[in-house]
């Protein structure tokens, strides 16, 4: 079945997304999906936990240099885009099409800036918490007062009902694109490739 | 003059009622945890390596967490010296007081976790440190659902 023919004219398919920016997505899926699991029902030894943080940290890592270095559509440039932008992007939003956009849309922008941010600063509060219980306190915990790293523990939970509802917007997103929209988000993921508008360089 | 010594007696008069049995409870619960956060804390900086392994104080702290862990608490738990009663002063949620029994439960646990070090605590750094996940695990599981983060 080929899309070819139901393709509207000026939009055609492109690989988008570079296999490492994928992997790197599918990765963070994994580790964070686990590190959240484990904080709230995983066993009261974290040691599990930890390592999923640490991964995440080393992803996080990936995702910054691929933001500076990486291939056009993962630079943050790229998606760094200005309010006049974003709100024409979201006043049409509702328009029962597919956006065809070439990368991170101008709404899309702001919830791939917002999981970063939201993860670089769990994976912070994470290394300086003291949750107060001797087994699973924060490699760095004790770099920073008594009273920063037990306040670091309750950000660090704070911060993760903030990546749970990141998380759900993100699903509930991807949901409205493919049902409403009628545009899968979800297979550029996978396959790098993506129909875009030819009027816009990727 | 008078007028004034009243006015200010009559303003000072709600803090001098409010420093009464209730935030003594609060202190000493909270006296009663930094009781249990010291013995645990000599067994976890000798688990990390901070300090040297010393059986004789490893044991002495057991000990103490078992005497600890056999105190009986309720008069700790006042009616109305919840976070919602105290928000400066204590963490303390006020569903605990929903749950006594569980909140006890969980002292026993931390109670078996103590007598699982004592019996261990001066065979060695490594089965002493293997002992310390049950206690912490203790710790945590009343940390998680009873203390506000």
């Amino acid at each position: 079945m080929s899309d070819q023919t139901t393709r509207p004219e000026g939009i055609e398919e492109i690989r988008l997304w570079d296999p490492a920016l994928r992997l790197f997505h599918w990765a963070l899926v994994v580790c964070v999906v686990a590190a959240w699991g484990l904080g709230q029902f995983g066993p009261s030894i974290m040691t599990l936990h930890f390592y999923f943080g640490y991964a995440v940290a080393a992803l996080l890592a990936f995702r910054v240099v691929w933001g500076l270095f990486g291939p056009p559509p993962a630079r943050f440039s790229h998606f760094l885009y200005g309010p006049g932008a974003t709100l024409r992007y979201a006043a049409q939003i509702g328009r029962r099409a597919p956006s065809y956009w070439p990368g991170h849309s101008p709404l899309g922008a702001l919830s791939v800036f917002a999981l970063l941010a939201v993860l670089v600063a769990q994976v912070g509060t994470g290394l300086y918490a003291d949750p107060d219980d001797f087994i699973n306190v924060g490699p760095l915990a004790d770099t920073v007062s008594r009273d920063t790293a037990l306040a670091a523990a309750g950000w660090h939970y704070r911060l993760s009902l903030v990546v749970l509802a990141l998380v759900l917007l993100h699903l509930a997103a991807i949901a409205f694109y493919k049902l409403w929209k009628r545009e899968d988000l979800v297979r550029p993921m996978i396959t790098g490739r993506k129909a875009v508008r030819r009027d816009r360089q990727a | 003059m008078r007028k004034a010594i009243i006015t200010a007696i009559a303003l000072a008069l709600p803090t001098t009622l409010a420093a009464g049995p209730m935030e003594d409870t609060i202190a000493a619960r909270q006296g009663y945890f930094k009781l249990l956060g010291a013995n645990i804390g000599v067994l976890a900086s000798m688990a990390k390596g901070e300090r040297d392994y010393e059986a004789a104080a490893a044991q002495a702290a057991a000990g103490n967490l078992v005497t600890l862990s056999n105190y009986k608490l309720d008069h700790l738990f006042m009616p109305g010296t919840s976070a919602d009663d105290f928000p400066d002063k204590t963490r303390a949620l006020a569903k605990i007081w929903d749950d006594l029994p569980d909140v006890q439960s969980k002292v026993a646990d931390l109670n078996k976790a103590a007598l699982a070090m004592q019996q261990v605590a001066a065979n060695g750094k490594g089965e002493m440190a293997g002992a310390l996940g049950g206690v912490g695990g203790a710790c945590k599981a009343c940390h998680d659902n009873y203390r506000a983060k």
